[in-house]
């Protein structure tokens, strides 16, 4: 018995050396590991006829030589694996060749989901609404009566004045959102606006707005420039640097802007920043009480915050598109 | 707002950095808009603060802010005497859009140019000088931001001014010259049959002040600011009344702005004053605000007390009139008109003890429930399902041009006549991007958008969830590989000349044309299954190829459905063969398990005979 192991065990090695394909290793396997005409196999059968002190000396060394071949086998397999096996003939891989067709996600898509990946991972559901809106959710809930100045700020697209209209801004999500949901809420709403505009190279009827808002028992300011600071890192990375204003928004109170220092100046003023040092990247602030109130929630109860940014500028900037005509008139190509 | 900084200078003690005073400006809310130049600051103002449209209101919040003594004008106490009954003008209003209307009389007056100070004050600001009169009423205007408007009293055709609103043709010239039929309703300010003036928008030039005036009627008003706005939108004039005018001016301010014109006019130009008359006929009473401890550290996060706050709002113009451990009650200031409720209190002492000093902190409540709808995850489901059939995303403006389509929503005001209307498919929008794929010699554009596309039902304006997938060719093999992804099976049911409609479990869920096709997302989410799709169990299949000669005009949807009700288990269909000049196809049916394939052929040949279709030996 153990002049066959060594045989078998020798012949399996010299004849390992010989292999250089995969197909042919299976034949190795097959030659000595298969369940019915494997040599080693073979052998392991024969071990029940032998007496209990050969079983006792044998039965390991034959468990050996099994776990070896196995071993070996495993060893080559990834070895052949690693290179190519097949020679390479008259086929010249350096060869340029078409790609495969592929699809593409509008800028506007990629840009949207990147930010709701993002606020997802904080928490945020994601919200959407009728883009034709009523002026009750539009403006009145939004502590936006009838001749309200700020009003001057939206000039507005009727369907059907006063009341039928194009949604001026996401904000009409929110008010919607709160009125048929109860607090806690966490939602962000990417989604068309409009506006009573002539198009130009930066501004279009129609654009994108992400609006993000949350409602919940002991909501402060402090959770505000937090997650705006957090948010601009992940768009802009972590040297970002933003400066936080009071600014006046009909809808919060108090309100917040956000700008970002001018990564083209560093902030020492140039034509990108209309030499203001800073670009001016998002309102914000806390929902206002009236907001709040209007929407069927204890303002004395719950407060919240609300932010809201244009998302064409930051697509734009992303991508080297120069004009939003461009963006959203059919002038992209993918290639 | 714009600010000369000498000007300023006159309400507070500035730093000699004028970048420092304007990035004060920008945190307490008046963002610098362009680069100092001549000293000179443009600030943003797009806001409902109207003391903001004065100087006094900018450098008392600059100095609240720094922590300087605002100064303002030493205003003389005494009223004037009233006027004498002979020199009386009489007011008479007839609208509700005149909510004070405060006047004076100067007589005796020697008009001519300002004296340098004001001259330079008024270049810096960028109104041009007039005369001494115009230039002070401009003065004040800015520095209070009340406006005013002086008239010469011997032009007026009567002893009566009358307020109120046009008649039907009626029209004036203003100041400048400029000739303007008013519309009917229009506020204005008449004196017998003589339009003086566009009420809080701008003066005509029957009554302006010129060298030779020596008498003068002097009025600051206050108006509703919703009429002032429709009006100046409507007549296209804005200007630096307007633009204070359209905001909520409080009536007490009148009286300020009125005194200080009066004893600017007697220094410079001499004379003596007289109170007319002040139609007033609901005076404004103060208005007070609670600002508690506990809303005040909720809001804001911070500890702070109320003697930070009470110095901080005393120091805006707000007055204490009761107070304890827990609660301020103050009277808000009456060039405050934006003030609504108590956070409002709290704004204003954040923002003076500037944001930048507030932390950040993380929210620590609970995440909330997701209540992100299936509907928006599956339409995003769908544009990776789209690009991995090659297809590219677009994204199109749904404004287009209206035309005669009754189901079309139209807008009421668009600026644009070519986008005064909502696309009604998104085919019309997505369609001409084609142009651009074919101009730009690109082969076999394929591409898609998910969107609402808008229609009208008797006035009822409805949004549909679509998507449409274009390209210059065949999209069935799309719309098949597409409905796989889903697991959706459907049938095709001609419905037009130039389209089928897409039917699953006996709905209509779309339509498909030669180049197109269109789907609506809602309903393709009631028929999807997430999960199917793919097979663990491999089987080899059966398949009949059949040739088939066809009537005319007969739809292969019907054929199929020969085929599918002879025999329920036919996994699917395949067209291999089409020849259109002899009106016959080529067709393998396909089952995973066919007992019979012999017996199943003669039922299906007799089945396709009931509707007129041969079958020769494939």
């Amino acid at each position: 018995m153990q002049t066959k192991i060594r045989d078998i065990s020798q012949k399996f090695s010299e004849d390992l050396t010989t292999i250089s394909s995969l197909e042919d290793l299976e034949s190795l396997r097959l030659k000595y590991l298969s369940k019915k005409t494997g040599l080693t196999i073979l052998l392991m059968q024969e071990l029940p006829k032998l007496s209990p002190e050969d079983k006792k000396k044998f039965g390991p060394a034959l468990n050996k030589l099994k776990q070896d071949q196995l071993t070996a086998i495993q060893t080559k397999h990834s070895q052949l694996l690693a290179i190519s096996n097949k020679p390479l003939a008259n086929l010249d891989l350096t060869i340029p060749v078409d790609p495969a067709p592929s699809g593409h996600l509008h800028p506007t898509t990629i840009v949207i989901r990147e930010l709701n990946q993002f606020f997802r991972s904080h928490g945020f559901s994601v919200g959407e609404g009728p883009e034709i809106e009523t002026a009750e959710y539009n403006f009145r809930k939004l502590n936006l009566p009838e001749g309200h100045p700020a009003t001057d700020l939206q000039d507005t697209l009727f369907i059907r004045e006063p009341d039928l209209l194009l949604r001026t801004h996401t904000s009409s999500i929110e008010t919607r959102v709160l009125t048929d949901h109860e607090p806690p809420i966490r939602m962000v709403v990417p989604g068309k606006v409009y506006r009573n505009e002539t198009p130009n190279s930066t501004n279009s009827s129609f654009f994108f707005q992400y609006q993000g808002f949350v409602v919940d028992r002991g909501i402060n300011i402090q959770h505000l420039k937090d997650i705006l600071t957090k948010a601009h890192q992940f768009l802009f990375g972590d040297d970002v640097i933003l400066r936080f204003r009071y600014k006046y928004y009909p809808e919060v109170s108090p309100g917040m802007g956000v700008d970002m220092q001018c990564k083209f100046c560093k902030g020492q003023g140039c034509t990108v920043c209309k030499h203001r040092g800073f670009i001016e990247v998002l309102g914000s602030g806390m929902i206002h009480y009236n907001t709040i109130k209007a929407c069927g929630i204890d303002p004395e109860v719950y407060t919240g915050y609300a932010f809201g940014m244009g998302l064409d500028r930051l697509v734009m900037s992303k991508f080297g598109i120069p004009d939003i005509r461009k963006l959203y008139g059919g002038d992209i190509v993918y290639n | 707002m714009i600010i000369p900084i000498n000007w300023l200078s006159d309400y507070l003690d500035l730093p000699e950095d004028e970048q420092k005073i304007a990035d004060s400006f920008t945190s307490l809310g008046l963002m610098q808009e362009k680069s100092i130049k001549n000293h000179v600051l443009e600030l943003e103002h797009r806001m409902d603060r109207a003391d903001w449209l004065s100087l006094i209101g900018c450098a008392r919040d600059l100095a609240a802010f720094s922590g300087v003594k605002l100064i303002t004008p030493k205003l003389t106490s005494n009223s004037p005497k009233p006027v004498p009954a002979n020199d009386k003008i009489a007011l008479s209003v007839e609208t509700p859009t005149v909510r004070r209307f405060n006047t004076r009389v100067i007589k005796g007056i020697k008009v001519g140019p300002s004296p340098d100070w004001l001259l330079k004050k008024l270049e810096a600001y960028g109104i041009d000088s007039i005369n001494n009169i115009v230039d002070i009423t401009n003065f004040v205007m800015v520095e209070y931001g009340q406006p005013m408007h002086a008239q010469d009293l011997a032009t007026l055709p009567e002893k009566e001014l009358v307020l109120r609103e046009t008649g039907v043709g009626e029209k004036i010239t203003t100041f400048l010259g400029t000739e303007i039929k008013l519309p009917e309703g229009t506020f204005v300010i008449s004196s017998g049959n003589v339009l003086c003036v566009i009420g809080g928008i701008v003066g005509g030039n029957v009554t302006g002040v010129t060298n030779s005036t020596t008498d003068i009627f002097l009025d600051a008003g206050n108006y509703d600011q919703r009429v002032i706005r429709r009006t100046s939108r409507t007549l296209k004039i804005q200007n630096e009344t307007v633009l204070r005018y359209d905001k909520f001016l409080d009536p007490r301010l009148t009286e300020n702005a009125l005194t200080r014109a009066t004893d600017l006019i007697l220094e410079l130009a001499g004379g003596a004053a007289y109170d007319n008359a002040d139609y007033y006929p609901d005076p404004v009473t103060p208005h007070t605000q609670i600002l508690t401890l506990s809303r005040l550290k909720l809001l804001s996060g911070l500890d702070l007390t109320l003697t930070t706050a009470k110095k901080t709002l005393s120091d805006l113009g707000y007055v204490v009139v009761d107070e304890s451990d827990t609660h301020l009650e103050l009277e808000i200031p009456h060039w405050r008109t934006d003030i609504e409720v108590e956070d409002d209190l709290i704004a204003d002492i954040l923002r003076i003890g500037d944001y930048s000093n507030i932390p950040n902190s993380p929210l620590t409540t609970p995440v909330p429930p997701d209540i992100t709808p299936d509907i928006y995850l599956f339409e995003d489901l769908l544009r990776d399902h789209m690009t991995a059939l090659t297809a590219h995303e677009h994204i199109t403006s749904p404004l287009v041009k209206s035309d005669d389509n009754k189901s079309r929503v139209n807008l009421a005001n668009a600026l644009s006549s070519e986008q005064n209307a909502l696309r009604l498919t998104l085919h019309e929008t997505l369609n001409p991007v084609l142009t651009t794929y074919t101009k730009h010699n690109l082969d076999s554009p394929l591409i898609f958008e998910i969107a609402k596309s808008f229609t009208k039902d008797s006035d009822q304006a409805t949004e549909i969830r679509e998507l449409t997938v274009c390209s210059t060719g065949d999209v069935r093999n799309i719309l098949t590989s597409l409905m796989k992804l889903l697991n959706i099976s459907y049938s095709l049911t001609p419905s037009s000349n130039y389209q089928v409609s897409i039917i699953a479990a006996g709905n209509s869920i779309g339509t498909l044309a030669r180049d197109h096709f269109t789907l609506n997302t809602e309903l393709l989410f009631a028929h999807h299954h997430p999960y199917a799709g793919i097979t663990t169990t491999l089987t080899h299949s059966t398949s009949i190829d059949l040739s088939l000669t066809l009537p005319p005009n007969l739809p292969f949807s019907d054929i199929q459905e020969v085929f599918y009700k002879t025999s329920p288990s036919l996994q699917s269909t395949k067209v291999l063969e089409h020849y259109e000049e002899k009106n016959s196809i080529l067709v393998r049916l396909t089952w995973e398990k066919l007992d019979s394939a012999d017996q199943t052929r003669i039922s299906l040949v007799k089945a396709l005979k009931g509707i007129g279709v041969e079958t020769r030996s494939a």
